[in-house]
């Protein structure tokens, strides 16, 4: 069975774990730091860095680092229209039913982006396990729509990931929650990150973790709250129109103060490049965010009575998710739940250990465990007037189905049109269109007289498939299916390809590969170097730096950084100068000899 | 689209929405209901001497083809004799919005309110009709 | 399979819910995608199929209306308007006339929550019928009743749904405004 990792794709930082020997850690990267930020940055020469390298060109390098693409998911240029003040980065104007951020003149769509935190973190899965990983689980906000959960499938495609299934967050954190203690009862999950809130509530029973109710909103985070300081600082400013170029260095300020103020009474916002500094008591923040954790009230009490629950019948509400240490979203929550929220776990890390959970259960290792999750939202098709039916509800169990009968108004018609959406309001216009559906090659009959059975199947990644069937021909129909928002297979596939010719040009991949086969030649010649009769001239410190040299460099090769691997290379070839040397002047020595037999021999 | 412009123009403009005196002798009032949604269409018509309908006014609570359906109705109505107006049928309705098979109840429940608004009317009027 | 096949349940309405859930883990544990990643792709559809109905059934079954409702149309009926009560319809024609004053934030709270209780005193008197209803059904059933006897109280349980659904209708819509 070959090796499955859970990845958390966070909105700030992102994650890979694995389940070995019963219990799931998260997979360090060769710096050994865990979280690998969500930032991308390209420095126009076709290099591409990912993670803490690419944070620190965010202040210098607005335009081209690439932050927070998680919220641009499955979403189009009208979606994101009001965060975009607040952004550095240049949209294309080819951004209907996808987004695109135009980086050095090249159009990148949110999953072409993502996938490159993919790879990094494959990348060091890979190096961690000395293994190639193929195969993943990738944590979503349950409240992610179908287009958000397709984009983020997409994303697994480009980055050469067989994404075998995609798991709620909150529900992954569950289980990481429920596996050791296997616990029991009803829990509220409240996952608060840096993009997205969601609540989940479920009952864990003798290994089923059932999900029950979910509600949340995919674009409610910390970065909201780093918005609202943003805006505070700009305010303090005056009126100076602030140019784009400012918000980053303003935001990593306001970022570590409110990261402060999680501790501390107090904090200071110092932007040393504007010079500018303020203080902000942990009141004065309170008062600022409140309106923010309110919003993240509505949900939990819509949860709670679909899941037909009391706050008092929770067993425990589980915190998770950078933004639940801010102690007014403890306070908030303890207050609404009526109990002390369990913050045991450690909120960046639970979502990437229950991905690494349920990854193990797909590849058959926890076969006692099953999680049972649902649909956020309800599932619907539109009629007349712009109202839309439901034909799936909201908190259904995952894989669910419907089945819906249509037919024709016109004799002879061949083609019927069927609007899918999701969403909860009355109004079409109020729902979220996932795609249109031409059911085509009807049979030319009488008006009405076509029976066709749509079959609507939601599996267990929580995205929408449809088949459908004429009735009285037993005929199955064509469908072509018109996603509202996101990528046609072709693009996919497309992107696929040029993300081939991206590795190519990648050169931080390149320059670890070659590091290797320049750590491989040197080995060889160490070993070599060591069958030469010239090694016996060595002193014994001089061999033994050889030999552990020659270890080290094994042992360095495994990293994904070319230049540790440089430093090992360096350190033997250090060592083999001496050996070398030696070797290099018997040889030469012995060349002239030969050279001089041959020219007396040509003479 | 599915949906004809008719029908969304019925249900975005509805006509002859309101309420006749429900005591007025001259005027017959229709109640009817499709449990499957949960939709009530009222439904008046208001006669005179010739037995003509000369006005017609409803009030649905329901979706838009309930509203709609009820709206043709009491367009249809004005101007029919009773035996014309008993004479609409629910296909006719269909028909002209282009109703889709969903929603073809609300036109159903439009044909039995006239039904309804008359066997009223002539209740009031003894068997003399 | 109809959805009292694949819990294994005869045509009944007395369903235990504990019974029901615990057959509901047993099953997905069974069938569920979850333990089928590495088949066949033949076989995972076939997962997938098999879960999305036992799931279906799960939600249709352990609701006490959604049952009702999924027995009478295994039996062809439909929920028949023609047959509610003009009183009925009346008042919740008025009922819904007040509604209209609530969405529109015309009425004050005492108003609202004076026409919850009346929908909610409504819809109780409702459930209890029909539970007595559905237990009359299941009676019917062991005692092996005439199909005509069986027909007939089937159209008296879409009498009750179809008055019920009135009043759920309404309490829904009052929830949301």
């Amino acid at each position: 069975m070959p090796k499955i990792v859970g990845i958390d794709l966070g909105t700030t930082n992102s994650l890979v774990a694995i389940v070995e020997n019963g219990a799931p850690s998260v997979l360090p990267g060769p710096d050994g730091s865990k979280l690998v930020p969500s930032v991308i940055y390209f420095d126009g020469a076709g290099q591409v860095l990912v993670g803490d390298r690419a944070k620190e060109q965010m202040v210098e390098n607005p335009k081209n680092t690439i932050f927070s693409i998680k919220r641009f998911m499955g979403k189009d240029i009208q979606d994101v229209r009001e965060d975009l003040p607040l952004l550095p980065f240049e949209v294309s104007s080819e951004s209907e039913h996808v987004i695109r951020l135009k980086i050095f003149g090249r159009d990148y769509t949110p999953p072409e982006l993502s996938a490159f935190i993919l790879r990094e973190l494959k990348r060091n899965a890979e190096a961690a396990l000395g293994d190639e990983i193929k195969n993943a689980v990738i944590t979503v906000p349950a409240y992610f729509n179908d287009a958000q959960r397709q984009a983020t499938k997409d994303a697994g495609r480009i980055a050469g990931l067989d994404v075998l299934r995609i798991v709620n967050e909150p529900t992954a954190a569950s289980l990481a929650y429920g596996l050791d203690k296997r616990k029991q009862g009803t829990i509220a999950v409240y996952d608060f990150g840096g993009g997205t809130f969601d609540i989940s509530i479920l009952k864990l029973r003798e290994g089923i973790f059932e999900v029950l109710s979910t509600s949340g909103d995919t674009h409610l985070g910390g970065d909201d709250i780093d918005e609202i300081l943003i805006r505070l600082v700009l305010g303090d400013m005056g009126a100076a129109p602030s140019s784009p170029e400012r918000i980053p260095a303003i935001r990593k300020a306001v970022n570590k103060a409110k990261e402060d103020l999680s501790a501390a009474d107090s904090s200071e916002i110092i932007i040393e490049s504007l010079q500018y500094r303020r203080t902000i008591t942990r009141a004065e923040f309170n008062k600022l965010i409140e309106r923010i954790i309110e919003r993240t009230l509505k949900p939990c009490r819509q949860a709670l009575q679909d899941a037909g629950l009391n706050p008092n019948e929770l067993d425990e509400v589980v915190m998770v998710g950078g933004s639940t240490r801010i102690p007014l979203v403890r306070q908030k929550v303890q207050e609404l739940f009526g109990r002390v929220p369990h913050t045991e776990l450690n909120p960046d890390e639970v979502v990437a250990l229950g991905a690494a959970v349920q990854a193990d259960i797909l590849a058959g290792g926890q076969r006692d465990m099953l999680l049972l999750d649902v649909t956020p939202l309800s599932l619907g098709i539109e009629t007349m007037g712009g109202v839309m039916s439901k034909i799936i509800p909201r908190n259904s169990t995952i894989p669910a189905s419907a089945t819906e009968m249509f037919t024709t108004f016109i004799d002879g018609q061949t083609n019927v049109k069927i609007h899918v959406l999701q969403g909860e309001r009355e109004l079409v216009k109020d729902c979220r269109s996932l795609a249109q559906f031409d059911l085509k090659d009807i049979p030319a009959m009488p008006a009405g007289m076509p029976r066709i059975e749509v079959k609507f199947l939601i599996d267990a990644d929580g995205i929408l498939s449809v088949s459908a069937q004429e009735q009285r021909t037993g005929k199955y129909q064509s469908i072509e299916v018109k996603p509202t928002y996101g990528l046609t297979d072709e693009q996919v596939e497309q992107m696929i390809l040029e993300s081939f010719e991206y590795a190519e040009a990648d050169i931080e991949a390149r320059l670890v590969i070659e590091a290797r086969n320049e750590a491989e030649t040197v080995l060889n010649a160490t070993m070599k170097g060591i069958a030469d009769e010239q090694y016996a001239n060595l002193s014994d410190e001089e061999k033994a730096e050889i030999t552990a040299a020659s270890k080290n460099l094994r042992e360095l090769m495994k990293s994904t950084n070319h230049q540790t691997i440089r430093e090992g290379i360096e350190r033997l070839s250090n060592a083999t100068m001496h050996l070398a040397e030696l070797i290099m002047n018997t040889a030469i020595a012995k060349a002239l000899k030969d050279k001089r037999v041959r020219e007396i021999d040509n003479e | 689209m599915a949906y004809s412009d008719k029908v969304i123009d019925h249900y975005n403009n509805p006509r002859n929405v309101g309420a006749l005196p429900k005591e007025d002798p001259n005027v017959g009032t229709g109640l009817v209901g499709a449990p499957e949604c949960g939709d009530v269409m009222k439904l008046q018509i208001k006669v005179n001497d010739s037995g003509v309908i000369e006005d017609a006014k409803f009030k649905t609570f329901g979706c838009g083809s309930a509203i709609a359906s009820s709206s043709l109705a009491t367009e249809w109505v004005k101007g029919k004799t009773l035996t014309e107006a008993l004479a609409i049928k629910n296909t006719d309705i269909v028909k002209e919005l282009s109703l889709p098979p969903v929603k073809i109840h609300c036109s159903v429940l439009a044909e039995d309110a006239i039904k309804a608004a008359i066997t009223d009317w002539k209740k009031k009027h003894g068997p003399k009709d | 399979m109809d959805y009292f096949e694949v819990f294994g349940l005869p045509r009944i309405l007395g369903i235990d819910l504990a019974v029901l859930e615990k057959t509901f883990h047993e099953l997905s544990r069974k069938y569920h995608p979850d333990y089928f990643s590495t088949a066949p792709p033949a076989e995972k559809t076939q997962a997938v199929r098999m879960t999305a109905l036992l799931n279906d059934a799960y939600r249709t079954l352990r609701h006490p209306v959604r049952r009702v409702e999924y027995l009478l149309t295994l039996y062809g009926f439909k929920a028949d308007g023609s047959k509610v009560p003009q009183a009925l319809l009346t008042e919740v024609f008025e009922i819904n006339e007040q509604l209209e004053e609530v969405k529109a934030g015309r009425a004050s709270v005492e108003e609202i929550d004076s026409l919850r209780a009346q929908i909610k005193e409504k819809r109780e008197r409702f459930d209890a019928e029909l539970q007595e209803a559905s237990l009359r059904w299941d009676e019917l059933v062991k005692s092996g009743a005439s199909e005509p006897a069986r027909k007939e109280h089937l159209a008296r349980l879409a009498e009750i749904l179809s008055e019920s659904s009135y009043i759920r209708n309404l309490e829904r819509d009052l929830d949301k405004s």
